[in-house]
């Protein structure tokens, strides 16, 4: 199996949301429905020096982030039909909608937030990291669409130089799950389970 | 209470099936300890229906839950790894042996005490505490840090054991048996001891919810209403035990040599009610503090 993931260049990425607005489109997603989040994540303070100025340590990165295809996937563990699984190939993660019962149980266990039940399609939904585009040997649409070339898609032994695998708020600790996606920090990037920064666009990604 | 809501099939579910499996308790204290007349037998094993309804009303409330539930009987694939197919597994085998001895008990099949009905009511007895564990054990992951935490079993078991008791009432109850003196303490004993198993799971895991934060914020803050809930489950709880003990009436048998109980169907309802209602309340509470480790 050739293993694919994501890399996301946060040096790059300007929080302009394109992959998400091309995800949504291409995959003709529901309004409120969406396979790719970008979080704005900001923090920071002002303080005032002995001569009475004020300065501020304030920032602001973004994450872009979809499904990680993880090695050890917390969705195909817990899912009791085995409908969300990882293709023998290209270790992508998908759901079977022939098998799928649709209990929100991979939604609840993925810690990226990325399976959603669409009761109305009677089954789980997710990114499927474009599975039928990489197929015909292309991109996946967020990452044709990203225009700074911040989103990257390949197989992961590719992509593991070019940054570590993703330990950045608001993302959790890489250990549970062993996600594929690798990201090359900013300087203010803060670490996976730091509450020191807060979520700037929570109506958009909540 | 946000997602506490929106699992509204799965509290009914986590309500209802264990309470169900836990009434056998009772059923298998009162064949065992009381030896039942014939006809006794006879009228329990027509009101074992109670728990065979309050299952079903539970199972049916689980397929509610599902976006597809035509794709069923896919759960059992997942079987050793997955612990939803973990759960399902173990109460469809409980029910289907609960099945069987309410069958052969309705078509006169098994002897009003020892023999074949023993063997089955300790089994489903014992049965009964492993549906109520791996309902529990079902919401262990680690990715959801205010759920995976053992109290979240041990107030499952509790539960069962609060609804159990009152549930096995009714049917003594409805049954109209004359039980043996102790079952007052007996019945009203294990309606308390799950309360207060399910009281120690409870605040176990509100304990822990301070030190568990994600980028939204701490879980504490998830249920402000929390200690309410809690306080509102307590009373149901102990207001269920409380009619539990008072149901059964002390008559004299046989020229008052000796004392016999029997429950007022109308009291153990009320507590069937009541603790139902407490359950429902803490199974709510206990989904409204979902929250992901990280997102």
């Amino acid at each position: 199996m050739t293993q694919y993931g994501f890399y996301f260049d946060a040096t790059r990425c300007t929080g302009c949301k394109t992959c998400e607005a091309a995800c949504r489109d291409y995959h003709q997603l529901k309004s409120g429905q969406t396979y790719r989040h970008v979080y704005e994540l900001e923090g920071g303070n002002w303080s005032q020096d002995a001569n009475g100025c004020w300065t501020t340590d304030g920032y602001t990165y973004y994450t872009s982030f979809s499904c990680q295809h993880c090695s050890d996937p917390a969705c195909t563990h817990v899912c009791p039909t085995g409908a969300m699984h990882k293709d023998a190939e290209t270790g992508l993660v998908d759901v079977d909608d022939a098998r799928c019962i649709g209990c929100g149980y991979c939604a609840l266990a993925c810690p990226y937030d990325n399976p959603k039940v669409d009761r109305e399609a009677g089954h789980s939904t997710k990114c499927n990291g474009c599975a039928e585009r990489v197929a015909e040997g292309k991109q996946p649409i967020c990452v044709e669409a990203c225009s700074m070339r911040a989103l990257e898609f390949a197989p992961v032994d590719q992509l593991s130089g070019k940054g570590a695998q993703a330990k950045v708020a608001p993302l959790p600790e890489p250990s549970l799950t062993n996600p594929n996606l690798f990201i090359k920090e900013c300087h203010v990037s803060q670490p996976s389970g730091s509450t020191s920064c807060r979520v700037a666009n929570e109506s958009e990604v909540r | 209470m946000g997602v506490g809501m929106e699992h509204a099939p799965l509290a009914i579910f986590t309500t209802l099936a264990p309470m169900a499996a836990a009434s056998f308790v009772v059923l298998a204290y009162v064949f065992l300890a009381g030896k039942p007349s014939a006809e006794e037998a006879k009228r329990l094993d027509k009101w074992t229906a109670l728990p065979a309804v309050f299952m079903a009303l539970g199972m049916i409330a689980s397929f509610f839950h599902l976006a597809n539930p035509m794709n069923a009987l896919f759960v059992f694939s997942g079987v050793g790894s997955s612990p939803l197919s973990n759960e399902l597994l173990v109460t469809v085998v409980f029910a289907v042996v609960a099945l069987v001895y309410w069958i052969l008990g309705l078509a006169g099949k098994l002897p009003a005490t020892g023999g074949a009905r023993t063997v089955l009511l300790l089994v489903l007895a014992v049965g009964s505490v492993l549906q109520a564990l791996f309902c529990g054990l079902a919401y262990l992951m680690d990715t959801i840090p205010t759920w995976n935490n053992p109290a979240t079993v041990v107030q499952q078991l509790g539960c069962a054991w609060l609804g159990g008791a009152a549930l096995g009432a009714l049917v003594c109850a409805a049954a109209k048996v004359e039980l043996p003196k102790s079952s007052k303490l007996f019945i009203a004993g294990f309606g308390a001891l799950g309360l207060v198993v399910a009281l120690v799971g409870v605040a176990l895991q509100s304990a822990g919810l301070e030190s568990i934060a994600n980028i939204w914020g701490t879980a504490a803050a998830l249920e402000p209403q929390l200690g309410m809930l809690i306080a509102l489950f307590a009373l149901c709880g102990v207001a269920a035990c409380a009619l539990l003990f008072f149901a059964g009436a002390a008559k004299p048998q046989n020229g008052g040599a000796a004392a016999v109980v029997s429950m007022s169907s109308g009291v153990a309802l009320v507590a069937v009610i009541v603790a139902v209602a407490g359950i429902l309340i803490i199974r709510f509470a206990f989904y409204g503090l979902f929250m992901g480790i990280a997102i």
